[in-house]
């Protein structure tokens, strides 16, 4: 208890679980509004109001879920006193519960407290009280399970980071696992003359995985008419799950925590030089110092740049391989073999796009947080270097880090040349529409980035799920701000609404300051973390 | 400088002026720093001049780190100046940056590197081309004997070690003026020994140290000068010999006899201006100090052979700096 006290209290003083609360009732008020205008328009304006609020939430359960939980165990592992609690007689499930309950706890109050607000649509028409009991058994039962699944990744890992990214990559895998369950089923089914009691249990447990999806279950939820009972086998097996995972973390809490590692940075694949690997090594350094250093030692140098390209090519190995068989039994190759390469371009260019965006993002997480963290940012600073040059160097060297998803992207663009076509075409098709939101989708994307990197100063974890949070929310906000006046005026001048260049200016501008303003913001935060000997 | 005397009777500081045959080596005026409301510096002012080992001294939550990353350039002085061989640190701070070479007290090393490569990324960095880095690197390693462990990761080398490495860094591009921040922390006393002596090396190099220390005992003998700094306020500053009794006006020294007598004890205490006169614990003689404007060591010595007394020694007694440091410096918890 005196561990979960502890959590409280130091919740309850941070600033932070205010500004949070803060930001989520404006937003909610934000939608309001925009619910107000829509129903100008509409005639179930509670139903979009409902929509909006349940999958902000979804989005915020799992952004703070998974940095909130990541970081229960781990923060205690870096500080180096997860040793002491242990000295202390507390055992692990009292360190597990202390840890994780007071998060739990904030993320219930934090949809807790719109529960009110989301009553009021049923107020404004279209929505059952039935659909707000249903979808919040869906999100409470979705938090235990995504809070526990990190707290697990928690216990695994040494680092924050580490527990966020894999807690990450269960979470897609989760997402994915109908899509896994059905390539099991085909694969089984092209090389397997007698699997057909195998591919029923697959197909089963396949739609099993589905029904415990969130999204599936707000998606039927949301529909008119919805009569089911608020607790569904989704909620159940969300907290079935999320208890799976407390109890995995218990039984390897003794085996990761036995050791305390003392906190040093890692060097990944980067090879001493002199050894037999040479020629993956740092080697010297170049003229330009930080550029070098970031390459090698931020994106994993020349080694990672090798394994990024040979997973990708294996990636999409596997993508053809998957089109091919699907085709194969659906009706055969022969004629079609133009098809599955299509598909697999298609995939190649939305995957090395995604792709390519979460690494810049985890980059600019970690490109000056680690100089801080590390304690190494007062050596730079000393250096007669100017500050301009410092940063376009290490934005260079992380950006070094990607050239593997745009050769990937190249190889997509020359498998689907006709996509690559219409992309172009639709850009400048008209009064050139296509660029103008290219270039605000772009600035806020840019705007991510800079997020991330200006909170992962200010902050010890959670930077790049919060500044997607923030991007997301900011863009609600932005748009209700704008469509609001726009659509009053639009009663007046009927014509506004014809162009899309009075968003394009305004967004734009709104950006460009708000960049300009976190560019200097991360300077700033750079020399007062340097000034203060941090 | 014009020293004035403090209460505990050594020399002042006066504001700094820029000495007559050149720069000083660093020189701090009328320095002031505040963090929100608290006074972290009170008009800091003190010269450190070139080619010598100035110790700066004081407890926790002086302000000794704050000047320090005032003279470093990462910190803006809010008010007053810090000049480093005449360059401003707020006007002039490329040039100051390429004047020193700061060590912090934690230690901000790229730990997953190499030694080689952590030096050469600093060498690189401060403009130089292979060749020179080659011979730069080749010549702080062995400065600094560390040349066996060029392809180490730093991360698996002693905190001794890792501190040569540190050392090493700031030596890549031969500063004229190093800022050590605490150098000796957490070292073992062989580490501790060796460092200093590293340090001598380079002041024989003809560098300027500037060193932040809380071991005592070893700045005392390492350090040709000194600053005190108590409370965000300079308490002394000038050299060693000043701080450690030279100039006290209250001397102490310590009277040896060939035995006991108790007649010389009692014709001491006679003189007059006679502050103290205690027994020695460890052999016959005693401990006197006078105000030496009005009694002469003769009369002193006399009064001792009127007793009767046989003088074996008669030495001034040199203060410790430990000794200096307490009466300098304020009991209680700083803020």
């Amino acid at each position: 208890m005196a561990l979960f006290n502890r959590s409280l209290r130091v919740e309850a003083r941070s600033i932070w679980t205010y500004l949070v609360r803060l930001g989520l009732v404006g937003t909610i008020s934000l939608m309001l509004l925009t619910t107000w205008v829509s129903s100008l328009m509409t005639n179930a304006p509670g139903l979009i109001f409902f929509t909006q609020v349940i999958y902000v939430d979804l989005i915020i359960i799992i952004g703070v879920g998974i940095a909130y939980f990541s970081s229960a165990i781990t923060e205690e592992k870096e500080e180096m006193t997860l040793g002491l609690l242990i000295m202390t007689g507390l055992n692990p499930i009292s360190i597990l519960m202390g840890k994780s309950t007071s998060r739990m706890i904030g993320l219930i109050f934090l949809l807790l407290a719109q529960f009110p607000f989301t009553l009021l649509a049923i107020t404004l028409g279209g929505v059952s009280m039935t659909q707000v009991l249903a979808a919040y058994v869906c999100l409470l039962s979705f938090a235990v399970f995504i809070g526990n699944l990190s707290l697990f990744c928690s216990v695994f890992c040494q680092r924050a980071r580490g527990a966020a990214v894999l807690a990450t990559v269960f979470f897609i895998l989760f997402l994915c696992l109908p899509l896994l369950f059905e390539l099991f089923e085909e694969i089984l089914e092209s090389t397997w003359s007698n699997s057909a009691g195998t591919i029923a249990v697959l197909e089963r447990m396949g739609e099993k995985s589905f029904a415990m999806n969130p999204f599936m279950r707000l998606e039927e939820i949301r529909w008119s008419g919805f009569a089911g009972s608020p607790v569904s086998f989704q909620a159940t097996s969300n907290v079935v799950g999320g208890c799976l995972f407390f109890l995995l973390s218990y039984a390897i809490f003794n085996w990761r925590t036995r050791e305390q590692k003392v906190a040093a940075p890692s060097r990944g694949i980067v090879l001493k030089a002199g050894g037999k690997g040479q020629w993956i090594s740092a080697g010297r350094c170049w003229s330009k110092p930080l550029l070098w250093k970031d390459f090698n030692f931020l994106t994993g140098g020349k080694g990672a740049f090798i394994v990024k390209t040979l997973a990708l090519l294996l990636l999409g190995g596997v993508v053809y391989f998957y089109n091919y068989q699907w085709r194969r039994l659906n009706g055969g190759v022969s004629g079609f073999e133009g098809r599955i390469l299509r598909s697999t371009g298609e995939f190649i260019l939305q995957f090395s796009w995604l792709a390519c965006a979460l690494e810049l993002a985890i980059q600019a997480g970690r490109v000056f947080k680690s100089e801080v963290k590390w304690g190494t940012h007062s050596s730079l600073m000393t250096l007669p270097l100017p500050p301009g040059s410092m940063v376009t160097q290490k934005i260079v060297g992380c950006l070094l880090g990607i050239i593997p998803y745009f050769v990937f992207l190249i190889i997509g663009m020359i498998l689907v040349p006709s996509e690559v076509d219409s992309f172009f075409s639709a850009l400048f098709r008209g009064d050139g529409e296509g660029l103008a939101l290219l270039i605000i989708f772009f600035g806020a994307f840019v705007l991510w980035l800079y997020l991330t990197a200006f909170y992962s100063l200010i902050l010890k974890w959670g930077a790049l799920p919060l500044a997607l949070l923030t991007v997301f929310m900011g863009t609600q906000c932005v748009t209700s701000a704008i469509m609001i006046p726009m659509t009053m005026m639009s009663a007046m001048v009927s014509s506004f609404f014809d162009s899309i260049w009075p968003f394009f200016f305004i967004i734009t501008i709104f950006l460009t300051v708000l960049i300009t303003f976190l560019h200097r913001g991360i300077g700033k935060q750079l020399a007062k973390a340097a000034s203060d000997g941090q | 400088m014009d020293d004035e005397q403090n209460q505990e009777g050594y020399a002042m500081p006066s504001t700094p002026e820029t000495s007559s045959a050149g720069p000083a080596a660093i020189s701090v005026s009328h320095l002031s720093h505040f963090f929100k409301q608290h006074r972290a510096l009170d008009d800091v002012g003190f010269e450190v001049a070139p080619q010598c080992i100035h110790g700066f001294v004081g407890p926790n939550g002086a302000g000794k780190t704050t000047t320090l990353r005032v003279i470093a350039t990462l910190l803006k002085p809010q008010h007053g100046h810090a000049r480093i061989y005449g360059h401003d640190v707020k006007d002039e701070y490329r040039e100051v940056r390429r004047l020193i070479g700061f060590m912090p007290d934690h230690f901000s090393m790229y730990r997953q590197m190499t030694v080689f490569e952590y030096l050469d990324f600093f060498a690189a960095a401060y403009g130089m081309n292979l060749k020179e880095r080659n011979k730069t690197i080749g010549d702080v390693l062995a400065l600094t004997d560390m040349d066996g462990r060029r392809n180490d990761l730093i991360k698996g080398l002693s905190r001794g070690m890792q501190q040569r490495v540190s050392l090493s860094r700031v030596l890549v591009h031969d500063p004229k003026l190093l800022l050590l921040d605490e150098p000796a922390s957490g070292l073992d006393p062989r580490a501790r020994i060796e460092l200093m002596e590293i340090l001598v090396e380079l002041k024989n190099l003809g560098k300027t140290i500037f060193i932040s220390s809380h071991i005592l005992s070893e700045l005392a003998e390492l350090c040709d000068s000194c600053t005190i700094l108590d409370r965000g306020q300079v308490k002394y500053t000038g050299s060693m010999e000043g701080l450690l009794g030279a100039h006290s006006e209250d001397r102490r020294y310590r009277l040896r006899l060939e035995e006991k007598n108790e007649m010389v004890g009692a014709n001491l205490a006679k003189l007059p201006a006679l502050h103290l006169c205690e027994s020695l614990p460890d052999e016959p003689g005693y401990l006197v100090a006078f105000d030496s404007d009005k009694l002469g060591v003769n009369e002193v010595l006399r009064s001792v052979m009127d007793a009767g007394g046989v003088i074996k020694a008669f030495q001034p007694e040199a203060r410790h700096l430990n000794q200096a440091f307490m009466d300098l410096t304020e009991a209680g918890v700083r803020t």
